[in-house]
């Protein structure tokens, strides 16, 4: 039951924040949230005493087709179950000051996102999977649309209809496998009976629902070729829906292959796996360059993002432990350094009115204690030894060298891609002469204070200790293995 | 059977109105049949001996009451969609009274056992209709579009005849059952013109249904008749000619499937693309509507493709879901549109600001159209999908395919004026000025689709039995 209050609480906070009076929305909003993560805390507490009944929820649902209401954490979901609830608060809190028009509607929507989302994360069920994985797609489209800037509606609408599309074929792909499941005579929406369905397609069948999939979380994600909606979106969305959008929802494509994808049809994966690598690699390349010529700092984080997503889906592809594991990891570090990014980025849109590198410069001098906050961070999305982006770099390249040395030595050039366009991004911003839209800088406050210590601190507490992060994930990652590999044929 | 006899008798006392001067009271009396024959159709719901005393002419089996009460309860929305926008001396009685013997014909549709009652079903809902679309005689669009509807309409009744007088002479009987049986016996021996009736069945229902490639009459008749005339073919014409379809083929022509599903597997995939391509250049709302209907049509063409036990649960579920919609979005573009006569999307622009409920439910609507979960359009091609994937060939797969390129096409439209109703300024000339029928109307509508979205499994797995 403690599960059902976890994802539901967030639905009916939204529904009384849509009812409340506008002045009472933003206050309502941060302390739900705040409630929202007491709830992902408890979860971790009925998970350590092994309460696994606490974490799961089953009731039909659709009997007719043998779908149920079931949903349940493990590791891997809990882990992003926190994320989820870790990172809204501080998206919430960082937009708080903002004068959105509207807010009960704006913070209304964001829960229900955060709602949908925990759904995706913890649905077992296929057809419960889908439904909250579209549902997602609803209130952040809203939230691009009504809250973006002014070329937002062309915008997103190429962001709905290429991540639909790419949906509707992994609807394709589900139906295709749920026609083979079978439950004492009856077909089954179960990830267990989807799993069994799945090892037995051939391997024709499977290449089929290979790519279904695929390219659902392929645009999510997004892959190279299917990214092209994902600098714009990023760009003109409002800062708590491009947090929202690159924290947590990108995830989505990405715990979608390790959950649904590569157990479900292993042999048409490890078939394709050399393309959707190759892919993923040429996408860090590509998005690297790209980033490097950006004079636009939110543009150039859209970018980064890409290449940092594509070692991710790499490193997932490679299919060996240490790449899974990795994976896991750098979704929750990247996550976190996402948001942190986006934040300064929207803290100096606000202070300086630019977001534009070559029109900032010397804000150190300024702002020291927010120069090393900065830093730190930064030093964090290039995967620095000690920050916690290392962690999972490490392991997805280390997974990728397994497979495939060049395709490990490829997807490297992105920590020093990675080095370079941050760090001169960094040098144009903060250090130099000062730029002329400079003046108006002042140093950090208390409200980012707020924000960017409880980040910094996550960026370098599991940089150096990791260790907590790779207990919880180590057995759940080692079943998905054994259930790869005993699947592949 | 009660059902019919409700509602003539309602229709029939109807027609008094005028001579003996009780006007007010028709709604009210058209209402009461329509709740009499609803209440008869769930409480008769298993009484599956009756029809031997009509020679086994209709036949009230657990299909034909599932879809009366559909039809029933739709209309019940449609007449107070009716009143809420043709309200005092617009409404006439005697469009009351042609929509109500249209709905008889609908009835029959989905009841009939016999290929007479099906003929006679098709040309009581249609002659209606022809005389509703010209209903605004001082207008040319509508009286071109009753005109258009007329003859292309007279035109397929005799197509249709011929395919059923075929049908007949191979197969020696006008009984469902019995021609099921002939074609099950003789799958081999069946005389070549029997194939030459299946074809012009097909084609003809085609037609009424408007399936791409007999498609062209929709688009100019749905925008030349008034729009509340249109709103009831959109629905309630089109859901009850897809009933028939699917009664047809399944009670008799099942064993004849090499004959129909290719042709029908074509005419879905065409209209899946073609639908959705055209709609997308529409500048007129109504227009738009109208290529929507075409292009829902190729998903409900489904069902009858994939044939299977779970089709009829899966209409149903399409039909309610299509229903709900398409009156929701009618309404909305009759509340925007007011008495201007203005087609254009710009009625649409930035109602948000001034009616936010409306907004909401105009995309409630748009969504559940354009399939998006959880709402009960989207489980509506769910299950067509679904079907048609336990069909299990590569022609299903390829026709599924078809279909979620079709829905991500339409995707485009839809949203479009949703991007108009939140994001574009307001349009000055636009006030909304709806009443209580229309609010009702508009409630209802949105709450069936999200109701039905929510638990999609209640109407889905309904025990059909024939």
């Amino acid at each position: 039951m403690l599960i059902l209050t976890l994802i539901l609480f967030p639905f009916l906070t939204g529904i009384l924040l849509l009812g409340s009076r506008q002045s009472n929305a933003r206050p309502l909003a941060l302390l739900s949230s705040l409630v929202s993560l007491g709830l992902a805390i408890a979860c971790w507490v009925a998970f350590k005493n092994h309460q696994n009944d606490l974490l799961t929820f089953k009731t039909p649902w659709i009997p007719g087709i043998g779908s149920s209401f079931f949903v349940s954490l493990d590791g891997i979901s809990l882990l992003l179950v926190t994320l989820t609830n870790f990172l809204l608060p501080f998206i919430i809190f960082s937009s708080l000051a903002k004068d959105h028009k509207n807010p009960r509607v704006f913070y209304g929507l964001i829960s229900f996102m955060q709602f949908a989302l925990l759904g995706v994360f913890s649905a077992m069920d296929g057809l419960l999977f889908y439904v909250f994985w579209e549902l997602a797609l609803i209130p952040i489209w809203f939230i691009c649309l009504l809250w973006g800037e002014k070329d937002s509606p062309r915008i997103t609408l190429k962001f709905f209809i290429y991540t639909l599309a790419g949906s509707l074929f992994m609807l394709i792909g589900l139906l295709f496998v749920y026609q083979f499941t079978q439950n004492n005579g009856a077909k089954s929406f179960h990830l267990s009976d989807l799993y069994q369905a799945g090892a037995t397609l051939t391997a024709g069948q499977q290449t089929f629902v290979f790519w279904c999939l695929f390219l659902a979380f392929a645009v999510k994600m997004p892959v190279f070729p299917f990214h092209t909606w994902q600098p714009d979106t990023y760009t003109s969305a409002p800062t708590a829906g491009t947090m929202l959008l690159s924290g947590i929802m990108l995830k989505m494509g990405t715990y979608g292959v390790l959950r649904w994808l590569l157990p479900m049809v292993p042999t048409g994966t490890s078939e394709w796996a050399s393309v959707a690598i190759g892919l993923s690699v040429a996408g860090i390349i590509y998005a690297s360059c790209l980033a490097l010529v950006q004079k636009d700092f939110k543009r150039l984080i859209a970018y980064s993002s890409i290449a940092h997503v594509g070692l991710i889906s790499a490193g997932m592809f490679s299919m060996t432990a240490e790449g899974l594991s990795g994976s896991v990891i750098q979704m929750l570090s990247h996550g976190v350094n996402v948001v942190a990014l986006f934040f300064i980025c929207d803290l100096l849109m606000e202070k300086t009115g630019t977001r534009i590198i070559s029109e900032l410069g010397g804000l150190r001098t300024k702002a020291p204690v927010f120069a090393v906050f900065f830093l730190i961070v930064l030093l964090g999305s290039v995967a620095l030894p000690l920050t916690n982006g290392f962690v999972g770099e490490f392991l997805l390249l280390t997974g990728l060298f397994q497979y495939s040395f060049w395709a490990a030595a490829l997807a490297g050039l992105t920590v020093v891609l990675g080095a370079v366009y941050m760090l001169r991004s960094y040098q144009g911003i903060m250090l130099g002469a000062g730029g002329n839209k400079s003046e108006t800088f002042t140093e950090a406050g208390k409200k980012e204070w707020w924000v960017l210590l409880p980040l910094a601190m996550v960026v370098l507490f599991f940089g150096i200790y990791p260790a907590p992060l790779l207990e919880v994930i180590q057995a759940p990652v080692q079943e998905l293995f054994e259930l790869i590999n005993a699947g592949i044929k | 059977m009660f059902v019919l006899i409700f509602l003539s008798s309602a229709g029939f006392l109807a027609l008094l109105a005028d001579i003996f001067r009780f006007r007010r009271l028709v709604l009210p009396l058209i209402l009461t049949g329509l709740l009499a024959g609803a209440v008869a159709s769930v409480i008769f719901w298993d009484n599956l001996e009756l029809p031997a005393i009509f020679n086994n002419m209709v036949r009230f089996d657990h299909f034909a009451n599932a879809f009366s009460l559909l039809i029933l309860v739709g209309s019940a929305l449609w007449f107070l969609f009716l009143k809420g926008f043709e309200a005092g001396e617009d409404l006439k009685t005697d469009i009351l009274v042609l929509s109500l013997f249209s709905i008889i014909g609908a009835v029959l549709l989905v009841s009939f056992n016999n290929l007479t009652m099906f003929f006679l079903g098709v040309e009581i809902l249609s002659i209606p209709v022809y005389v509703m679309a010209g209903s605004k005689k001082d207008d040319l669009a509508s009286n071109e579009s009753a005109f258009k509807y007329f003859l292309t309409g007279a035109f397929v009744s005799a197509f249709l005849l011929f395919g059923l007088a075929l049908i007949y002479g191979a197969t020696g009987s006008l009984d469902l059952r019995s021609i099921s049986d002939a074609v099950f016996a003789g799958s081999d021996q069946l005389p070549s013109f029997f194939y030459a009736g299946v074809i012009m069945v097909v084609c003809a229902l085609s037609f009424k249904a408007s399936l791409v490639p007999f498609h062209f009459w929709t688009p100019d008749v749905y925008q030349g008749a008034p729009t509340v005339v249109t709103a009831f073919m959109s629905t309630l014409v089109k859901v009850a000619a897809f009933a028939a379809f699917f009664r047809l083929i399944s009670y008799s022509l099942m064993y004849a499937g090499h004959i129909w599903v290719p042709i029908l597997s074509l005419f879905a995939g065409i209209t899946l693309i073609w639908a959705n391509i055209s709609a997308l250049v529409q500048t007129s709302v109504k227009r738009l509507l109208a290529y929507s209907s075409i292009s829902h049509a190729g998903f409900m063409v489904m069902a009858i493709i994939f044939m299977n036990t779970n089709s009829q649960g899966s209409l149903l579920v399409y039909g309610v879901a299509y229903f709900a919609a398409s009156l929701l979005a009618f309404s909305g573009f009759l509340l925007v549109a007011g008495k201007s006569g203005d087609e254009g999307f710009d009625r649409f622009n930035g109602l948000a600001k001034k009616s936010p409920l409306l907004a909401l439910s105009m995309s409630i609507a748009l969504l559940s159209l354009a399939g998006i979960p959880p709402l009960a359009g989207f489980f509506g091609k769910y299950f067509m999908l679904s079907g048609l994937l336990s069909g299990g060939t590569k022609w299903h797969i390829l026709l599924a395919i078809l279909g979620i390129v079709g829905s991500m096409i339409s995707i485009y439209y839809y949203l479009k004026i949703i991007i108009r109703i939140y994001f574009r300024d307001e349009n000055k000339e636009v006030s909304i000025s709806g009443n209580g029928f229309i609010w009702t109307v508009v409630a209802l509508c949105s709450l069936i689709i999200v109701v039905l979205g929510l638990v999609p499994g209640s109407l889905y797995s309904i025990p059909f039995i024939q």
